[in-house]
């Protein structure tokens, strides 16, 4: 880092000043990671009930599954808003 | 380039990161602590006592709509955290009244699926692999319902001091602990229903 950056950003955020943000960066992820992780489930119900996959697989494919919705709902973590700003 | 950003001591800014950093360790014990039930559940799953077991007992139907249900609450309750950061007084209301619906019918679920399984004589007391069940999925459950309680606090918060500083960060920490519920569900359909009825 520079120190002229540093300068910068500290002379853009005043204490108790209310930060600038990003407009609108946060609804379209969030939609994206509806639709990911409802499509995931959706598959993870559908080869529960069986025909589509080799039967002793599917536990195996079901974690897998899992960690991918896990993945996908945290696109709507306020967890990525928890980190200091950027302004430009 | 990702230029080094400082908050400054003592800004609104440093207060919600030092508030969202907090609630994440507290959120971590808490997985912590479900982890501990989860394995709990996966050795005791077969000890069925001669008793039904989850084939016999899940509902798979029941069980999707409670996903369902979930995972549009953690949306709304995106949403909902958006329109608190925008200070966007109708939307966040809709929104957080959005998340309570969909909580409350998701209790009602779980809690019709508890009392027909005990009327079934398949209560936490009927065997190891039961009291399991119920240990891991009650828990979640009651998360749930604190959850449900935290977020009323919070519309009642919204209205009756508006969007301050400290009730935008108590919002943070209960749209974090939301999601993280919506996680664990995640975990829990998949390893106690999904994985228990597969053929």
């Amino acid at each position: 880092m520079t120190e002229s950056a540093r300068t910068q950003h500290v002379a853009q955020v005043a204490p108790g000043d209310a930060p600038e943000r990003e407009s609108e960066a946060g609804i379209g992820g969030y939609v994206i990671g509806l639709v990911l992780a409802s499509g995931l489930t959706f598959i993870s119900f559908y080869i529960t009930r069986g025909g589509l996959f080799w039967p002793p697989s599917i536990p195996t494919a079901l974690i897998v599954l899992a960690i991918a919705q896990i993945g996908s709902t945290s696109r709507v973590f306020p967890a990525r808003d928890v980190r200091p700003r950027q302004h430009q | 380039m990702n230029a080094a950003v400082i908050a400054i001591p003592g800004s609104r800014e440093a207060k919600r990161l030092a508030a969202g950093y907090g609630f994440w360790i507290f959120l971590l014990s808490d997985i912590v602590m479900f982890a501990c039930f989860f394995a709990s559940y996966a050795v005791l799953v077969h000890a069925t006592a001669g008793g039904p077991d989850g084939r016999q007992l899940f509902d798979l139907d029941r069980v999707a709509i409670e996903t369902a249900c979930l995972l549009a609450s953690s949306f709304t309750c995106g949403l909902a955290f958006i329109a608190s950061d925008k200070k966007a007084t109708t939307l966040f209301y809709v929104a957080m009244a959005a998340t309570l619906a969909l909580g409350a019918t998701f209790l009602s679920l779980e809690g019709a699926e508890f009392l027909s399984m005990v009327t079934q004589n398949a209560g936490p007391t009927r065997s190891a692999f039961l009291s399991a069940f119920f240990a891991l999925v009650g828990c979640h459950g009651i998360h749930v319902s604190i959850g449900l309680l935290w977020l009323m606090t919070m519309m009642a918060q919204v209205y009756a001091k508006g969007f301050r500083d400290d009730i935008l960060r108590r919002i943070l920490c209960f749209t974090l602990f939301w999601h993280a519920l919506d996680i664990i569900w995640v975990a829990l359909f998949t390893v106690v229903y999904l994985i228990g009825l597969a053929p």
